[in-house]
């Protein structure tokens, strides 16, 4: 688009206009009374009532009372907060495109224009993935100035800063770093922005594309960023000393720097009291281990380190194996595959016969498939609590994580039994090592060891205790009150 | 930019060995799994190496109220071979899964093929890695081996897996004492004592199996047998009675049964006067009352006392006699050697300990503590 | 290769981890038959009187060197002390002692995983699969082996302990006794058999200068080597005090059947021996990765032209192709017994060589290089 001044003619003024954005089906022209105002608005991102009540209306009355009216007459009109003075088509459009309606009057080379945006709106609802029993009911929207609201209650903090960028050649998506000044480490600061202002795209449609941008490794399988959806863990963050991300269109925001202990640690933890965080925890660890580890201890200890089993159990086991098919590691791959495309069926199944399908293939199709002799029941039990033991972690994507490595895993026992799965835990906590998050350990804070953090992986600290993480290098490390004292403000 | 072509390079050979084989992957199902083996000897001089298979499809699945067959639940396969090794091997003929030895229960051995002397089989056993060392070995006295593998006990599926359970028990520890493998081997390198382990019979009136008694040995070779009242001596000499029982009979038709009997002995070895070595041994013996001719009395501390005092007069004379029976097996048992060896390890180096055992003298005391009453006065 | 990944800087307590894990990973599962075989019943003095021999010398022996070359490990330390030429074959030979370490024991590593666990599975696909695992770690630097290292070792450590306490189920006292049951002499020479075991502590001489708090390095080492001493001396009373000083010796590898013949109820297994394998094999790995990310660091230092990585690939390939040529077990075997306790030698008497030279010569350290 070239810096063309703003005709003078009311005419021409529509014609640069409809041409700038190629006559597009939503672009409205409103011209009351003589035609020497003219107004122009997207009538998709246009509030036209209130155009009409607060503006049109005043103005068409305005326009009969008065012959020779000029700006000056027309400016009461418009609200003084956020009204502005534009010179160029090009910064007349790019208004247009933000939502803006434009004013004309004939004669003059300059128009203002004012915010007139109406977003599609979405009332808050409950987390879809990250449910709690305990803790706010509320997820993120997509309107990226409510979720800034939803923080801004309840961090009223001056240090509060909150950064603001377009990122996308075409999509001009807005995007919010915040932080707070006088806790997060500068250096991780200064690294969010330099990798953000780094970002080369035409369009940004969700924060993945963000994440995968700013992602020390993207090629790694373990996520090095943290999305959420939940409000109170993005304020939990800030107030640690960590970055939040917010991507205008969104319902995720992103989370830096992340270490594997943060993917393990849900809100709640810290609502229930100090013993029920801690068992909480302890099982979703395991729950996820068992999802890892299960289908490749399943090979190795059926089909090549035999020695180890119960002896009833490998009877046991051996009897219902006969008459089945298929060679134990080519019946585990199957059901996981099976497992696999049922998981992704069902995000798509429509909400009215998912129930019924979902009993039918689950429960129905296991018992089949083990009358028919494809699987046994044994392969059939350890699917399914590995494909329920998956999502014991709060965090989506190390879920997805596991998922994948597991069929590695597979592959490792059934060529070597036991000693090939621990080479193979050993070489994804080798991956694991080698990855950074903005220029902290990904497996921080086990390694490298920092004895005092060690406390709030497994356990949590109590609340009293609560200091920042070290990891972080927050500029201040103090949170609470000393150990047993009450509250200082 | 090197880094990821190295990881790649690393990560194609990685994948080039993994699908290049996987040798060891045998399903638990293509598997004959020996649970029990016997051995014995034939009148060519050669092994004869039975095995129990368990049948995985005749047995019950757990909670099925239907399934399974009706019969025996395991198969007996036997080769006969020389050495135990190869035996092992001819076994392969004659199933059509792959026997593998690593689940391996007990091992009963022959009482002829025993006397001739075992050292050759269990360090044929020992060295095979896959061997389970824990597997308990039995000795069987008026049965071949094979005999005793091939009848199925009207209680018992599986005997094989039923004697190890036998063996954690600690009641069991009354009747007989079990040897693992590790530890009959251990104590036939440990030239300071000699290995013993149990003797299994079968009762085919009652339909079970009978595991009592001792086999003992000299060397490896099988020197003799102890009965049931007698291993319960040897368990209070040695220290293995953990809660055993004991009948008494005491002078008058009375008779002093005790439970939860506990016994360990002190041996102190001494020189006597023409410079061979004396064994004085302090056994205590613990125990609850468990039933008592009836006196009609209230049983005070005196009178537990006295009772007590008899009742060691009674003990001390079968402990002697196990002793001495063990002396002339020649079959050092209860651990003389190996005190000596500890309290006066010069001496031991010097002497030659198998001539010295059978004639050496000892002391014996006994104490008896009776120290809980039951539910009665 | 970036200098942060090459040498990271390390903290006291992760350098106990590494040191821990170097220990018990490359404690060669030989100890109890060095031990029994020289002293019988009591071979279980003899760990302790080596940790005195060598142990305590070696820790001072590292503060002195620390002292006199700030900020420089034993290869520059050389370089200054002992000239270019002289410092150049003793580095070589010190870290060539490393290597044939390392050789030896993927060797017999790869015997008894072979003997135990995996029957048919040919050597060299156990080798290639253990090599390229390693390289994969240790092409990034230090610093991954440095937090895996870290990771694995609190947990190993807990749990390798709670292997030999089970162990002990069927000990009997009276197979460790008499107390002392060999003469002064052989418990010496079972000492200095024995003294293999800390030999992964003389890393310590490469990777001091990384420390980020130098006038503590006294306290990973000893905590590091007492630690180990306490695994080494449970692991040499659990096989005597179990199997006998006379089966001890007829095993290869005691240890491990110390924990196959236990029998836990709740755990569910038939056998612990897998669990066995999984803390052994962490250690193994982690350590052996360890000696081959410092070794070549150290191969770089002495000849700057090599490149990290290149440096690595080659000594993956070197060492291999070392192990593969060992035509059967016997002659591993015998090898790996008789020169694992000759190793010792280079290691400890190199850094004690440059030290009394720096001393008569009155060196001090030239500027920091690392």
């Amino acid at each position: 688009m070239s810096e063309k001044p703003i005709p003078v003619q009311s005419i021409e003024f529509r014609k640069l206009i409809a041409d700038a954005l190629n006559n597009p089906y939503d672009l409205e022209f409103e011209s009351p009374a003589d035609g020497k105002v003219s107004i122009a608005f997207l009538a998709s991102f246009a509030n036209k009532k209130d155009i009409q009540t607060n503006f049109l209306a005043p103005l068409g009355r305005l326009l009969l009372e008065k012959n020779n009216y000029t700006w000056a007459d027309i400016l009461p009109l418009i609200s003084e907060q956020g009204r502005k003075i534009r010179e160029s088509i090009d910064e007349a459009v790019n208004d247009l495109l933000d939502g803006h309606t434009l004013v004309h009057l004939a004669g003059k080379n300059f128009i203002y224009t004012f915010n007139t945006h109406e977003r599609v709106k979405r009332e808050p609802t409950p987390p879809l993935i990250e449910r709690t029993i305990r803790g706010p009911k509320i997820s993120l929207l997509e309107d990226i100035k409510e979720n800034i609201q939803l923080i801004r209650e309840r961090i009223k903090n001056r240090q509060l800063h909150i950064d603001g960028m377009k990122i996308g050649a075409r999509s001009q998506t807005k995007v919010a770093v915040i932080y707070l000044q006088d806790v997060a480490n500068p250096l991780a600061v200064k690294k969010a922005h330099e990798r953000l202002g780094k970002i080369k795209i035409d369009g940004i449609v969700d924060s993945g594309y963000i994440e995968e941008y700013i992602s020390d490794n993207p090629l790694s399988l373990f996520p090095l960023t943290q999305s959420t959806e939940r409000p109170d863990k993005l304020i939990a963050a800030v107030l640690e000393g960590r970055i939040v991300i917010l991507v205008d269109g969104s319902s995720n925001g992103i989370i830096v720097p992340v270490t594997v202990n943060e993917l393990y640690q849900s809100s709640e933890d810290y609502y229930f009291p100090f013993w029920f965080g801690v068992f909480l925890r302890v099982f979703r660890i395991i729950g996820n281990i068992i999802a890892v580890l299960l289908p490749g201890v399943y090979v190795s200890l059926f089909a090549v380190n035999a020695s180890s089993l119960p002896i009833r159990m490998a009877l046991t086991v051996s009897g219902g194996r006969i008459g089945v098919a298929l060679p134990l590691v080519v019946e585990l791959l199957f059901m996981e595959f099976v497992v696999e495309i049922f998981r992704e069926g069902s995000l798509r199944l429509p909400t009215t016969v998912s129930q019924t399908i979902g009993v039918a293939s689950g429960v129905i199709l296991g018992l089949s498939a083990v009358n028919a002799g494809i699987v046994s029941n044994a392969t059939l039990v350890v699917t399914i609590i590995t494909a329920i033991a998956s999502y014991s972690g709060p965090n989506y994507e190390i879920g997805l994580s596991w998922r994948i490595l597991r069929f590695f895993l597979i592959f490792m026992a059934a060529a070597f039994g036991f000693y090939g799965l621990t080479i193979g835990g050993l070489l994804i906590l080798g991956h694991a090592a080698i990855q950074d998050s903005f220029g902290i350990s990904f497996l921080s804070p086990w390694a490298p060891i920092l004895p005092k953090e060690l406390i709030d992986t497994v356990f949590r600290r109590p609340l009293w205790m609560r200091q920042r993480l070290e990891i972080y290098q927050p500029v201040d490390e103090r949170r609470a009150a000393k150990k047993g004292g009450k509250k200082d403000e | 930019m090197k880094s990821k072509l190295f990881v790649f390079t690393i990560g194609l050979l990685l994948l080039a060995t993994l699908s290049s084989g996987c040798w060891d992957l045998l399903e638990v199902d293509k598997r004959a799994f020996i649970s029990t083996l016997g051995i014995d000897g034939n009148e060519e001089g050669m092994i004869v190496l039975s095995a129990q298979i368990p049948l995985p499809h005749k047995m019950l699945p757990p909670g099925a109220t239907s399934g399974g067959e009706p019969g025996k639940q395991f198969s007996t396969i036997n080769f006969s071979a020389e050495p135990v090794n190869t035996a092992l091997n001819g076994l392969q003929a004659k199933t059509y899964q792959e026997v593998v030895i690593e689940q391996t229960k007990s091992i009963v051995i022959n009482e002829e093929l025993a006397r001739q002397g075992i050292a050759q089989i269990t360090e044929n056993f020992i060295r095979n890695p896959k061997m389970p060392p824990q597997a308990v070995i039995f000795f069987t006295s008026n049965h071949t081996a094979e005999e005793i593998l091939s009848f199925s006990p009207v209680q018992e599926i599986l005997p094989g897996f039923q004697f190890i359970q036998a063996a954690q028990l600690v009641i069991k520890g009354n009747w007989t004492y079990y040897t693992p493998l590790w530890e009959f081997e251990q104590k036939l390198m440990h030239k300071a004592t000699d290995p013993f382990a149990p003797l299994i019979n079968l009762d085919p009136k009652d339909k079970m199996f009978v595991t009592a008694g001792l086999a003992v040995f000299n060397g490896d070779r099988l020197a003799g047998k102890l009965d049931m009242a007698e291993t319960q001596y040897f368990g209070l000499l040695a220290g293995l009675m953990q809660a055993g029982s004991l009948k008494i009979d005491l002078p008058g038709n009375k008779v002093l049964t005790l439970r939860n009997v506990r016994g360990d002995s002190k041996i102190k070895v001494s020189e006597s006067a023409d410079g061979a070595p004396f064994f004085l041994i302090k056994t205590e013996i613990t125990g609850t009352l468990n039933e008592i001719t009836d006196t009609g009395e209230e049983l005070t501390p005196a009178h537990i006392q006295k009772l007590e005092s008899v009742a060691e007069q009674v003990l001390r004379p079968c402990l002697i006699n196990v002793i001495k029976k063990l002396q002339n097996f020649n079959a050092d048992i209860v651990g003389f050697g190996d005190k000596l060896r500890i309290q006066h390890q010069d001496r031991w180096q010097r002497m030659e300990w198998k001539n010295l055992y059978p004639t050496v003298p000892f002391a014996i005391q006994v104490k008896l503590k009776i120290d809980k009453d039951g539910a009665l006065r | 290769m970036n200098k942060q990944a090459l040498s990271p800087p390390i903290s006291p307590v992760n350098i106990f981890a590494l040191l821990v894990v170097a220990l018990l990973g490359l404690d060669f599962l030989d100890l109890p038959y060095d031990a029994s075989s020289f002293c019988g019943p009591s071979g279980y003095w003899t760990i302790v009187i080596s940790f005195c021999l060598m142990v305590l010398p070696l820790a001072l022996l590292a503060v002195l060197l620390q002292r006199r070359f700030p900020g420089e490990n034993i290869i520059s330390a050389a370089k200054s002390t002992l000239g270019k030429p002289l410092s150049m074959v003793g580095n070589l030979l010190f870290l060539g002692a490393y290597l044939t370490w390392i050789t030896l024991a993927i060797r017999d590593s790869s015997t008894v995983l072979i003997n135990y666990f995996l029957n048919r599975t040919p050597v060299w696909a156990l080798v290639v699969l253990l090599l390229l695992s390693i390289g994969y770690i240790i092409i990034n630097g230090l610093k991954p082996v440095l937090r895996l290292a870290a990771f694995i070792c609190l947990p190993m450590l807990f749990f390798r302990f709670l292997m030999q306490i089970f162990a002990l189920q069927g000990l009997k006292p009276d197979l460790l006794l008499p107390v002392f049951s060999a003469s002064p002499v052989s418990y010496l020479k079972g000492a200095l058999a024995t003294a293999n075991a800390f030999f992964p502590l003389t890393i310590v001489f490469l990777i001091y200068p990384l420390n980020t708090k130098p006038q503590k390095l006294h306290i990973p080492v000893l905590s590091a080597a007492t630690i180990s001493l306490l695994s080494f001396f449970l692991g040499i009373i659990g096989a005597i005090g179990v199997f006998g000083a006379e089966l001890t010796q007829k095993f290869n590898w005691s240890e491990f059947v110390a924990v196959q013949y236990i029998y836990i109820t709740f755990l569910v297994l038939e056998q612990v021996g897998l669990l066995f394998l999984v803390i052994w094999t962490s250690l193994f790995f982690v350590a052996t990765a360890f000696l081959f990310s410092v070794v070549a660091k150290g191969l770089r230092q002495q000849l700057p032209f090599l490149d990290y990585q290149w440096t690595c690939i080659g000594l993956l390939l070197l060492v291999g192709t070392a192990v593969l040529l060992f035509p059967n077990d016997f002659i591993s075997r015998t090898v790996f017994t008789e020169y694992r306790r000759w190793l010792i030698l280079p290691v400890t008497v190199y850094p004690l060589l440059v030290y009394i030279v720096s001393i008569i010569r009155g060196k001090k350290a030239l500027s920091n290089e690392e």
